[in-house]
Parts: C-alpha cells; sequence; structure tokens
C-alpha cells in the first residue's frame, strides 16, 4: 500500500518500514519519560512550586529513577484475577497506541515522511483507537475487584460515546480534504489551515480527544477520589507502568492526529517539517497540561449529557455545515469532494 | 503469493476463532474469541484487496459492537454464574437442530463454492469514494431501509432502557420529559 | 464486611469505601449498597481513631489535658485548646486578661481560615481539581508560620492556657498577620476564579447532597452544615463568649445561589464567605489589641473548681464544641465529654447520600468536612 515503494522487491520495502519504525519507536519511548517530567514540571509551575527536582540537575534524570523503581518493582498479580487478561490488557492499550504512529507524517517525503503513507489512515486511525477501549474494559474485568469494575465500566462508557464525535468531528475535515490519507490532508491545508476552516470541528475534536485519552475533566474511568484507581487498582510495576506509557502515547498520538488535520501538520516556514510537527504538539499537549491542572472533574451522568447531548449533534451540524460549504465554495477548498 | 498465505492463514484462524465461540463455556471469551474472528475476517477482505471494508469491519464491529457486547456480559458474569442453564453442556437431544443447520449451511457453502467463483474483487471494495457513489445511487434503497432499521432498534432500546428510579441529582433523561 | 449478600436486591453491589480510602478524610470507612453508580444506602462505620479522650481526661489535672484537645480536631487545634480553657474558667471562676481574649479571638480566626483553607483545598481535591489544594496550602503555610512564631509547634499547638496564653503575641506576629490578612483577600478572588465559580464545580455541587434545614437541626448539625442550610446560626453571634459582642461580622448562611438552599455548594460557599467574615475580625482586633499581660499570673498549676458542672460551647471552624466538665473539687475533672460537631454533623450522611451518585458522595463527604480525630476522639 505504500504507493511510491510498490515497484521495490518486498524486502527492501520492510526494511525500510523497520528503520522508520525502530526511529520513530526508540525516539517515542525515549521521550515518553520525559514528557511524563515535563508534565509534572509545568503543572508544578502552574501550581507554584518546584516540582521534581532532586534526580539530576533540575530533576531531568527523574525518569530514568522513575522507570528503574517501576523495572525492579515486585510484579504482583493477585490470586483473584483472571491471568491471561489480566496481562493481555496493559499490552493491547500500548500497542495500539503504537501502531498508529505508523499513519503520522512527519514530513512530505512520500516514502520517509511516515511509516506507513496508508491511503486509508483515517481509518486505521479510528480502528486502532476503537481497540484501544479492550484494554480497559479487560483490565477493569479481569481484575475482579469491585473499583476496577466501575472503572471499566465507567471507561467503555466514556469512550464508546466520545468516539463517535470524534470520528465525526474527523469526517468533516476529511470532507475538506477529499482524502482519507494523513499526508494528503496536511497537503490540502497549503492555502489554509484547516482549524481555520473547521473552528467547531477542532473543538469537537479537542474535546472528544481528551475524554478519549481519559485526563482531566474526563478522568473518571481512574478517578482517585471515588474509584481508588479505577481500572488499574490492581496493577503494580511495569503493567502499571505500560498503561501510563499507553495513556501518554495517546495523548501525545491524538496531539499529532490534531496537528496533522487542524494544524497544518508538518508546514511551516524555515524549519523543516519534523520539527514543526514537535513544536505544534508540544503546544497542543502544553493545553493538555494546562486543562488538567485547572479543571475539576465532571460527573458521570454530566459526562454523558455532554458526549450525547452536545457534542455529537454539534458534531453532525458540524458536518452538515461542512457539507454545504464543499458544496456552495468550490474554490475554498478544492480537493473536497463535490 | 503473499496474498494468497494472507488469506488462507486468516481463513483458517477465522474458522477456528468462531468455532471457539461456540464451545467455550465462558461468555467473556466468547466475546473476545469472536472478536478475534471478526479481526480473522478483516484480514481476509484485506487479502481480497479491499481494505475499506477491511478497516469498517474492525471499527464497526470490533471496535463499537463488540465492546457492547463485553460490556453486558461483563455486567451478567460480575453476578457469578447464575445463569447455570447458558453454561452447561447441551444433551444430545439439544444438539440435533443446530447440527442439522449447520451441515446445511456447510453443504450450501460446498456447492455454491462448487459452482465457481464469485466475481473478482470489485474496485469499489477498496476505493471508498466509489463505495460511497454506489451506496448512495444504486442501493440508495438499501441505505434508507437500514437506517430506518436501526431508527427502529433506537426507539426499541430506549423504550426497554427506560425505568428504574433516577437519582435526584441526574437530570431526568430526554424521553421522561413526554411522559 | 460480612459475606452474607442475599439482602442484596438482583443488580446492587456492596462497595467498601474505606477506612483506607482517598476521599473519606482520615479513616472513615463507608460501606455502600450500589446499584451501578447509584448509592441506594451509605452508613458510616466509624470508630478506627477512637482514644478514649474523655475518658484519658479523669485522670488529667485540668491544665494537663490541654494537649489531648489538639489531637481531636487537628486542623483547628487553637480552636479546641481555647475552647476547653473557656470552659474550665467558666467553671472555675477564673479571669483572664484583656490582651489575652484579644489574641485569642485573632488566633481563633487564623486557626478558622486555616481549617476552611483545607477544607476547600481538599474539596477541590475530592472533585478532581488539584491546583485550589496546592494553592489553600500555601496560604494556610503563612498562618501556620505565625502559629509557629507564638508557640513553636505547627500543628498540635498547646497555645492556651487556663488563665491566658503561653506566651504573647509579639510585633513580628502581629505584622506577619497583618501582611496576611491584607494578602488574603485578593487570593481569596483567586480561588473564586479558580473554582467557587467554575461551571464543572457548579454542576458537581449544586443540587446535590441538599440537607433541608429542619433535617439538619433534627441531626443536630451546626457550624458550616447548619449554616450552609439557611439557619442563622452562630454562637459568637448567637451565644457570645468571650469578646466576640465587640466586633462586627455577618453570619453568611445558604441562599442557594447556584441550586438549592442546602446543598454541596452552599456549604462549600459558607466556608468561603466565613474566612472572609473572620479576616474583618482579625483586622478588628488587631486594631483595637490592648497592651497588657497575657496571662492571669495568679492561676497556678493546679486548679481546684468547685463542686459543680459546666456546659461551655464554642463556635468552631465545624461547628458547635462543647465541653461538659463535671467537678467534685478536685484538681482533675469528675467527668469530662465532649460534644464534637464533626460527629454530629457526619450523621446525617445516610439521609443526604439516599439515591446519589458514588461522585456524589465524595462531594458530599467533603462537604460536611469532618475530621475523624474528633468524630472517634
Amino acid at each position: 500500500m505504500t504507493g511510491a515503494l510498490s515497484n521495490e522487491p518486498l524486502w527492501y520495502q520492510l526494511l525500510i518500514a523497520v528503520i522508520k519504525a525502530s526511529v520513530l519507536m526508540g525516539a517515542l519511548l525515549g521521550v515518553t519519560g520525559w514528557l511524563v517530567l515535563a508534565e509534572r514540571k509545568i503543572i508544578a509551575w502552574l501550581q507554584g512550586r518546584p516540582g521534581p527536582n532532586r534526580a539530576g540537575p533540575m530533576g531531568l534524570f527523574q525518569p530514568v529513577a522513575d522507570v528503574l523503581k517501576l523495572l525492579t518493582k515486585e510484579e504482583s498479580i493477585p490470586p483473584f484475577v483472571n491471568k491471561i487478561l489480566f496481562i493481555a490488557a496493559p499490552a493491547i492499550i500500548t500497542i495500539t497506541a503504537m501502531v498508529s504512529y505508523a499513519i503520522i507524517p512527519w514530513g512530505p517525503n512520500p516514502v520517509w515522511g511516515a511509516i506507513s503513507n496508508l491511503n486509508l489512515g483515517v481509518l486505521l486511525f479510528l480502528a486502532l483507537s476503537s481497540l484501544g477501549v479492550y484494554s480497559i474494559v479487560l483490565a477493569g474485568w479481569s481484575s475482579n475487584s469491585k473499583y476496577a469494575v466501575l472503572g471499566g465500566l465507567r471507561a467503555t462508557a466514556q469512550m464508546i460515546s466520545y468516539e463517535l464525535s470524534l470520528s465525526m468531528a474527523l469526517l468533516a475535515a476529511v470532507m475538506m480534504a477529499g482524502t482519507l490519507n494523513f499526508q494528503l490532508i496536511v497537503e490540502a491545508q497549503r492555502p489554509f489551515w484547516f482549524i481555520l476552516l473547521q473552528p467547531l470541528g477542532f473543538f469537537i475534536f479537542f474535546v472528544s480527544a481528551i475524554a478519549e485519552s481519559r485526563r482531566t475533566p474526563f478522568d473518571l474511568p481512574e478517578a482517585e477520589n471515588e474509584l481508588v484507581a479505577g481500572f488499574h487498582t490492581e496493577y503494580s510495576a511495569m503493567k502499571f507502568a505500560l498503561f501510563f506509557l499507553g495513556e501518554y502515547m495517546g495523548v501525545i498520538l491524538l496531539s499529532g492526529i490534531m496537528a496533522t488535520v487542524y494544524l497544518g501538520g508538518y508546514q511551516g516556514p524555515i524549519l523543516p517539517g519534523p520539527v514543526w510537527m514537535i513544536l505544534k504538539i508540544a503546544v497542543l499537549f502544553f493545553v493538555f497540561v494546562w486543562i488538567r491542572a485547572t479543571y475539576p472533574r465532571f460527573r458521570y451522568d454530566h459526562l454523558m449529557q455532554i458526549g450525547w447531548k452536545w457534542l455529537i449533534p454539534l458534531a453532525v451540524l458540524n458536518l452538515i455545515i461542512t457539507a454545504v460549504l464543499c458544496l456552495t465554495f468550490p474554490n475554498l477548498v478544492p480537493n473536497a469532494i463535490h | 503469493m503473499a496474498q494468497n498465505i494472507l488469506f488462507y492463514l486468516a481463513a483458517v484462524m477465522a474458522v477456528a476463532t468462531t468455532s471457539m465461540v461456540v464451545i467455550t463455556r465462558n461468555a467473556v471469551y466468547a466475546v473476545l474469541y469472536l472478536i478475534m474472528s471478526l479481526f480473522a475476517v478483516a484480514l481476509v477482505f484485506l487479502s481480497l484487496n479491499a481494505p475499506f471494508l477491511a478497516l469498517v469491519e474492525i471499527i464497526v464491529y470490533a471496535g463499537a459492537i463488540m465492546v457492547l457486547f463485553l460490556f453486558v456480559v461483563m455486567m451478567l458474569n460480575l453476578q457469578g454464574q447464575r445463569g447455570d442453564e447458558a453454561t452447561k453442556r447441551p444433551t444430545r437431544r439439544q444438539m440435533i437442530v443446530p447440527g442439522a443447520l449447520a451441515l446445511l449451511l456447510l453443504i450450501l457453502i460446498v456447492v455454491s463454492l462448487s459452482a465457481g467463483t464469485p466475481a473478482a474483487t470489485n474496485a469499489a471494495l477498496s476505493d471508498p469514494k466509489l463505495l460511497g457513489e454506489l451506496l448512495f445511487t444504486k442501493h440508495y434503497l438499501g441505505v434508507k431501509l437500514s437506517g430506518i432499521i436501526l431508527l427502529i432498534g433506537t426507539i426499541g432500546g430506549l423504550h426497554i432502557g427506560r425505568g428504574g428510579s433516577i437519582p435526584s441529582t441526574m437530570e431526568k433523561p430526554i424521553d421522561d420529559v413526554t411522559h | 464486611m460480612t459475606s452474607d449478600t442475599s439482602y442484596l436486591k438482583a443488580d446492587e453491589m456492596l462497595l467498601n469505601m474505606g477506612p483506607q480510602h482517598p476521599s473519606t478524610h482520615g479513616v472513615l470507612r463507608v460501606v455502600i449498597r450500589t446499584d451501578g453508580e447509584i448509592i441506594r444506602h451509605a452508613t458510616p462505620h466509624i470508630g478506627y481513631l477512637h482514644r478514649c479522650k474523655e475518658k484519658i481526661a479523669e485522670t488529667m489535672t485540668y491544665p494537663q489535658y490541654i494537649p489531648y484537645t489538639d489531637r481531636m480536631d487537628y486542623l483547628a487545634a487553637m480552636s479546641n485548646n481555647f475552647a476547653f480553657c473557656w470552659a474550665v474558667e467558666k467553671l472555675g471562676g477564673i479571669a483572664t486578661t484583656e490582651r489575652a481574649e484579644y489574641i485569642r479571638v485573632i488566633v481563633n480566626e487564623l486557626q478558622r481560615i486555616a481549617s476552611h483553607l483545607v477544607a476547600f483545598g481538599t474539596y477541590g481535591l475530592d472533585m478532581g481539581a488539584f491546583t485550589p489544594f496546592l494553592y489553600s496550602f500555601r496560604e494556610r503555610e503563612s498562618i501556620i508560620d505565625i502559629f509557629e512564631r507564638l508557640c513553636g509547634a505547627r500543628l498540635t499547638y498547646s497555645y492556651g492556657r487556663i488563665g491566658g496564653l503561653m506566651r504573647d503575641l509579639d510585633e513580628k506576629s502581629i505584622d506577619m498577620t497583618r501582611r496576611f490578612v491584607d494578602d488574603f483577600d485578593t487570593k481569596w478572588d483567586e480561588y473564586n476564579d479558580l473554582l467557587s465559580n467554575n461551571e464543572i464545580f457548579i454542576k458537581r455541587t449544586a443540587n446535590v447532597g441538599v440537607l433541608p434545614a429542619d433535617v439538619a437541626i433534627a441531626y443536630g448539625c451546626t457550624g458550616p452544615m447548619l449554616r450552609g442550610s439557611g439557619v442563622k446560626h452562630d454562637l459568637r453571634k448567637d451565644d457570645p463568649y468571650s469578646i466576640y459582642d465587640r466586633f462586627e461580622f455577618d453570619v453568611p448562611v445558604g441562599e442557594g445561589k447556584m441550586g438549592t438552599v442546602g446543598d454541596c455548594w452552599d456549604r462549600y460557599w459558607v466556608r468561603m464567605a466565613e474566612m472572609k467574615e473572620s479576616s474583618r475580625i482579625i483586622r478588628q482586633a488587631l486594631d483595637a489589641l490592648p497592651e497588657g499581660p497575657y496571662l492571669n499570673q495568679k492561676v497556678g498549676r493546679i486548679i481546684k473548681p468547685a463542686y459543680g458542672e459546666i456546659y461551655f460551647r464554642a463556635e468552631n471552624p465545624r461547628g458547635e464544641l462543647g465541653f461538659y466538665i463535671v467537678s467534685v473539687g478536685e484538681k482533675k475533672p469528675y467527668r469530662c465529654s465532649v460534644r464534637a460537631p464533626s460527629f454530629c454533623n457526619l450523621s446525617v450522611l445516610t439521609e443526604m447520600s439516599h439515591d446519589t451518585l458514588i461522585a456524589d458522595m465524595v462531594a458530599i463527604i467533603g462537604s460536611i468536612d469532618i475530621v475523624l480525630g474528633e468524630v472517634d476522639r
């Protein structure tokens, strides 16, 4: 499916894919630890305290210490859990988040710009994000503990609901770009970034993205004040770390998708594409953290109301408006389907 | 060649996991096997050059519908295996009718396959634009009808799901306003 | 927990919240019967922090008991000290000095602000907002610094003495207090921007855990709990003790500004408004602070009140703290009973949490603002 390479031999295609994937995965796994540190530092700054500052200068080695601690901790699998699913659950969320990175374009080059320049990239993203739910459902169920089950139930309902508005917001952008390929979506934003043409869509996507990644104010599944730790109550050591990793990768992924679809992706003056992409992701990540430091948590029924009574109707409205716009002003979005 | 291998692997997986859905006695496992089976079917689509269908299969079935299944099954299982009927091994008499039906299906599949493979993969299966055009022009009525069926389902669900006391702090759901 | 769950209805589940649960504010254990997320019944179980405070009093001389009062409501240790001192002074007919009373009022109101700050911060935390907690602890820190200057301790002060105080309020402390009070008003506005007027926070607390005035009175709720339900009852005004009748301040009550009168938001708001009133009182007291001794030197270490009994009640941050002391003319009390506001306020939990959601439960417990040290004593 990588169109530009389809004439090359299979081994060559595979080799290139492996190189690209290893570079990206290495970078991501390395960076995630420092992102956690960044989040803690930003929150500390917003709350007027120093934040982690013991390990290394300005606490820069904190992630190393954290990872070492998590790796050397005892893995406890409680006797009452369903062992297979208990172990599988944290893996699912990490894997689905990691695989999704394959479709994010980091540059305009058709071969090296993205790991997989998939024509149906948007669909793959939606498919993988919908699979991430299983991780939480199974974690909640297999833990066989009441708080975990409640957390799992909350997470399932929440993620299914918000996935709808998320996909519909994305669909409107796809309509304007006339393609499901992320790289082409970026190219379609040469005249205007889609955040200008799709302000409502961006808003809906952003809110749904926060809900999808289960962060404040939508962090009900792991609401520590109500459900102790929600679906990962029984998890410890590296399995817990995998949930954490999955959450952070999800946040970066959703920031990446937002940067790609609404903020012109790798486009930008002077600096090379990947740098712009990283900058845009960083800005979005900061907003995620900022929101976390500011807002209280929603209640379960409010969450459902916002999802079903506000976001989804708004997303449908946005879709209709977009369709009308595309048909009445064909010059505005030259790529749109007419 | 590679696609052929993929097809047969996926096909075997689909059959195996689907059988496990029937055989396994744990409802949650059954749902999980069904999800795997849907994945296998998605792979079959992929090997037949229909990536669009494959991804839609995963999004719609594995990603949305099966989560709801799992959701329900989880809730039931939480109460302990009280519904013993479901987990009991079926008696021989109970197996006659399903067995006969399965046999009939098998015969039909064999007969239809031996009558010649269906037409080669359609271009519409891989291109969402073409598929969309087909759906909204040629198969317009079908789309409408399925929409109506979904609406009926929604109304029915709302009707069944209503009832039970609602916490005082929660706002009334929409359907209660009219009553 | 009993393993017999046969009394549960088909879809109900028994959930044990606490004694180690992040939002039960200590070692409270609430056994809740839930139907999904909906709470059908909640039973608070207490006693995990019981330390026989009342019985211990019978083996202690009056001054010796002061440190024990610290450990009841450890978030308002000063107020406990003073309440006990006032009670013994009333019982034994012991006079205090003018300056001591003024300092007591200042410190008492500072303590009220500190205690309400904790209530505000942890309430935000219960609602999932992390930042208010740290903001409020920043301000509480300056109060504790003042207290540390006064008595050397930061949590359990034992600052009160029968007939006066342990040490004087020096110039530096007065300065610190003034600076704090001036600073506090802007900080207070900041809190409201951050939490009180936050849409999500209002949705979480307004119309939740409504406590009607008659129920509040029937259960003996006092303090912000009672005032949140719209009953204008403050012992500093209605049964003035010490020198509270010399100051001008309002008694904020719940008005149902965001929802129903007596909901969680009203209780929360009463606490917020009280902080403002407390700073008003502190300003007036600082301006009128007379010179003189801080301790009645005539009071010795051994106090032998005459045969008799006394019930003294003071308006603590959490409500009416009452000391009932019986003296048989000895140096130790014959009986000392404590009416703990948290205990009475907590008793209404079952009533309030019926048919609410688990998330509301957290909001309700937080709005009661209990201190388990005081509930269990």
